[in-house]
């Protein structure tokens, strides 16, 4: 209901700014593009590209707004035929798409090294844990009525990584 | 097990040892008075020396051997040896109080216990004050001496009487009063009479059928029980008749010949014969002691009452009522149910014919007459029929029978004919001989012990003892466990018997006490060496039999197949047996339990607690106090400790496992996992971006327009 309300409020809005909705509505095509083909949650991606593509929008729209006269619907048209004004604004809404592509990249890049070590960590303690408990700590052998470890429980080493493996097929 | 040594291979080799010395001795003392070569001698304790070349007929028996002993190898004299048999168990539950029994007409006991032999084997042995003099008599048969009553009374009958009156005092029965067992004591002939001794084998074990009541006389002489003080009284009857009588009316009679003259005239009759004429004055008293039924035979104080001079009257034997027509069995025609049940099973098949076609049972009915045998006959048949007809029928129904128609005879199964009293004692022999054991099992299986009780004629007998004791018994064998089964019977049922378990045979230990002791030296004697487990079945059945507080908590874990619980439940009984036998510090002992500690310390799931353990195991174990290693080993804070840091790392490393397992799949697909995160960073740093371009722009939008 709260989104069919902000959606109409935006449209009576736009109706209302109707010059300014026409320019960014040329201006912030590179956006709606991101827009539609973003599947990613949260729309991370569209809002890298929207930003710089308002950003290259904004000193347009100032201008619209503040230098370029009567803001009608016609120099609203006039402004967004502007090659230059188009090749700057897209120029920037690019620069938002290599930001998002050059972050994600570099930022998986540090996401393997730090699970790299943080793997290497995991294997010293347990191996810390190991040495210390001996092999039984790994909880895969059979405990007696008191508690205490009996035998190995052979086909159960496997166990965590399967499962896990197997949800993921499913 | 397979470095196991036993105590023999040790013993081996101490004795060489002290052979070494032992010749180095004989070669100083040269001027021996008789030299002996060394490889003869047996040891006791370095305190006694048993010259084994030197037999000493006269304390010989069928059974047991003695040997001429001394105080050192050059002097073997001055005592004599008694070495037991194997196959009997001596009497070592009344040798302490027989100790205690200072009458000079018994010979005077020293030593009892284990003596080594030169092949390094170890015997029970019990060694006397050699001050018998020599043997009376050579055989006890053919003995009529047509003494005087006052002869018979102060040369004979009064010595033999203060002994019984100490020895009933301990309460302790002789059972070995006979003609060859006395002894002139250095003196002349009866002047200072001497019984011999009574310890080394079972009670009665020696004793001809003649010296005994006519029910013990037909059991195997291991079957005969301790018996009462009256069946030494009886003997002492047979004694005293054999040196009143003029002639022998027994002589050259088999020892059935002679149970069946004692059935047919009774014992006094058997004895003196009716046409003998006996001196008067004894007469009284020889018919009091040879009544054949116990509960009438005159007791202890009823003598010492008749030589105070009370007249006390004499319950004549009531007499086996004889069939007026025989039933032919084996070719043999029987007048009397009492030698019929003793010669039954001697023949069972013919027996089961006699009983199948009932010509047993209109024996009984028609020329007996005997209507409560002829039930008891009945109830037997019927007894034995409900475990079925098929194998086993006759095991059931021939002992049964048996006791019906004699249910005071002993009890006959198979070739076995023993007292319920005695059953100890002939398990026994059957352990050392490894033969006949299943017979013992089948007998109480089968219900004939039971049977045995539910027709008992005695009412004077303490049914309910025996109903508990038995019921015990079937109860150990129905159950599998390591103080269960046959061996358990055995311990239960023999109070005398030594402990069997093989580590520790050779050391004749009779109480758990004694069971540690030699413990310590079988692990001194194997340092190092030592056999990988400590309790076994014989030892867990004699220590419960003896002690059962020290060990029945430990029970389940002593027969547990996991290490540990086994290790532990031997530490917790030896440190018991130490701490409540006040022991001394036992330190080959405590080494030998340290040493097989290692699955007990590996319960701890910390490596670390296990060091510390192990270094302070190190540390007390020169103690030789079993309870200090027991605390340092099972401290319960510290195992609860253990426990619980223990799952707490089970929880870290599981925890550890799955986020390894997760990073590991970031790992196998970086972009997949990264792409959202790099996208939120993207967007922020482009937001920022943005939004400082803008203000930028804002800035210079409205810089150029300030004023001019």
């Amino acid at each position: 209901m709260a989104k069919k309300l902000a959606i109409g409020l935006l449209i009576v809005i736009g109706l209302i700014f109707l010059p300014t909705t026409i320019f960014l509505a040329f201006g912030m095509m590179p956006t709606i593009v991101a827009y539609a083909l973003d599947k990613t949650v949260g729309k991370n991606k569209t809002i890298c590209v929207g930003a710089m593509n308002f950003a290259g929008c904004f000193p347009f729209l100032l201008q619209f707004w503040t230098e370029f006269g009567q803001q009608t619907v016609e120099n609203a048209f006039r402004l967004a035929a502007d090659v230059q004004t188009i090749i700057g604004i897209y120029l920037l809404a690019a620069g938002g798409y290599a930001i998002d592509a050059a972050v994600t990249g570099i930022t998986a890049s540090i996401i393997k090294q730090r699970s790299e070590l943080r793997l290497k960590k995991i294997k010293k303690d347990q191996d810390a844990l190991i040495k210390r408990w001996g092999e039984k700590v790994t909880g895969r052998y059979q405990l007696d009525d008191y508690g205490f470890p009996v035998k190995p429980i052979t086909d159960s080493t496997a166990t965590l990584t399967d499962s896990e493996n197997t949800k993921e097929t499913i | 097990m397979a470095n196991e040594r036993t105590p023999k291979d040790n013993t081996n080799s101490l004795e060489n040892l002290s052979l070494k010395e032992s010749n180095s001795t004989s070669d100083k003392t040269i001027k021996v008075k008789k030299p002996l070569s060394a490889s003869n001698i047996a040891r006791f304790e370095n305190k006694f020396f048993i010259d084994l070349s030197h037999e000493t007929p006269e304390f010989s028996t069928k059974t047991v051997k003695a040997f001429q002993t001394g105080t050192s190898e050059s002097n073997l004299e001055g005592f004599f040896t008694i070495i037991c048999n194997p196959r009997y168990t001596p009497r070592t539950n009344i040798t302490k109080n027989y100790i205690e029994i200072a009458n000079p007409k018994l010979p005077k006991l020293v030593a009892h216990g284990r003596a080594i032999m030169p092949d390094g084997t170890a015997c029970y042995c019990y060694i006397y004050k050699e001050e018998l003099g020599l043997k009376i008599y050579n055989s006890d048969q053919d003995i009529a001496r047509g003494w005087k009553a006052e002869k018979t009374l102060n040369l004979l009958a009064l010595p033999i009487l203060k002994i019984l009156k100490d020895l009933q005092q301990r309460d302790i029965t002789h059972g070995n009063i006979r003609a060859t067992n006395l002894y002139n004591g250095g003196g002349n002939k009866f002047d200072s009479l001497m019984l011999g001794e009574c310890l080394s084998t079972p009670a009665s074990l020696n004793q001809p059928a003649i010296y005994e009541p006519i029910e013990r006389a037909m059991s195997d002489p291991i079957g005969r029980g301790d018996g009462t003080i009256k069946d030494d009284l009886y003997a002492l009857g047979v004694l005293i008749a054999m040196h009143m009588r003029n002639f022998d009316p027994l002589r050259g009679k088999s020892e059935d010949e002679i149970i069946s003259a004692k059935v047919v005239n009774g014992s006094y009759g058997a004895l003196v014969g009716s046409s003998d004429r006996l001196s008067s004055g004894l007469t009284d008293l020889l018919r009091g002691l040879l009544i054949d039924s116990e509960k009438t035979r005159w007791s202890l104080d009823d003598v010492f009452d008749w030589l105070d001079g009370r007249r006390l009257t004499v319950n004549p034997s009531v007499k086996i009522k004889k069939a007026p027509r025989a039933i032919k069995f084996d070719g043999i025609s029987f007048f009397y149910a009492k030698t019929l049940a003793h010669k039954l099973l001697q023949k069972p098949q013919e027996a089961v014919h006699i009983i199948e076609n009932h010509e047993l049972t209109h024996w009984i009915e028609r020329s007996l007459s005997n209507n409560e045998m002829l039930e008891r006959v009945n109830l037997a048949i019927s007894s034995a029929r409900e475990g079925g007809t098929g194998v086993g029928y006759w095991d059931r129904l021939l002992p049964r029978i048996s006791i019906a128609l004699d249910p005071n005879a002993p009890i006959r199964y198979r070739s076995m004919s023993l007292h319920l009293n005695a059953i100890g004692n002939a398990m026994a022999d059957a352990f050392a001989q490894k033969k006949g054991l299943n017979n013992f099992i089948e007998l109480f299986n089968n219900g004939i012990i039971y049977f045995w009780i539910s027709v008992c004629a005695d009412l004077n007998m303490d049914i309910n003892f025996y109903s508990q004791q038995f019921e015990k018994v079937k109860s150990y064998l129905r159950q599998k466990g390591i103080t269960e089964g046959i061996e358990r019977c055995l311990y239960y049922l023999n109070p005398s018997i030594h402990c069997l378990s093989p580590l520790v045979s050779e050391y004749f230990v009779t109480d758990p006490k004694e069971y540690l002791m030699s413990l310590e030296k079988v692990a001194e004697q194997n340092s190092g060496n030592w056999p990988s487990r400590i309790i076994d079945k014989h030892a867990a059945c004699f220590l419960i039999s003896r002690d059962s507080r020290l060990i029945e908590p430990f029970v389940y874990d002593l027969s547990s197949d996991l290490d540990y619980r086994y290790v532990l439940a031997n530490l917790s009984i030896l440190a018991g047996i130490q701490k409540y036998s006040e022991l001394p510090p036992l330190p080959y002992v405590t080494d030998w339990v340290c040493s097989l500690l290692d699955p007990v310390i590996n319960r701890y799931h910390d490596k670390e607690t296990q060091k510390h353990i192990r270094d302070e195991i190190l540390k007390k174990k020169a103690t030789g106090n079993l309870t200090i290693i027991l605390k340092i080993i099972e401290s319960p804070e510290q195992i609860k400790k253990d426990q619980l840091s223990y799952r707490q790392a089970i929880i870290s490393f599981r925890e550890m496992d799955h986020e390894a397992i997760n990073l590991k799949k970031k790992l196998e697909r970086p972009k997949f996992y990264s792409e959202r995160t790099g996208r939120e960073w993207a967007a922020t740093i482009s937001g920022v971006i943005s939004i400082l371009v803008i203000l930028g722009f804002i800035m210079v939008h409205f810089g150029t327009r300030g004023p001019q």
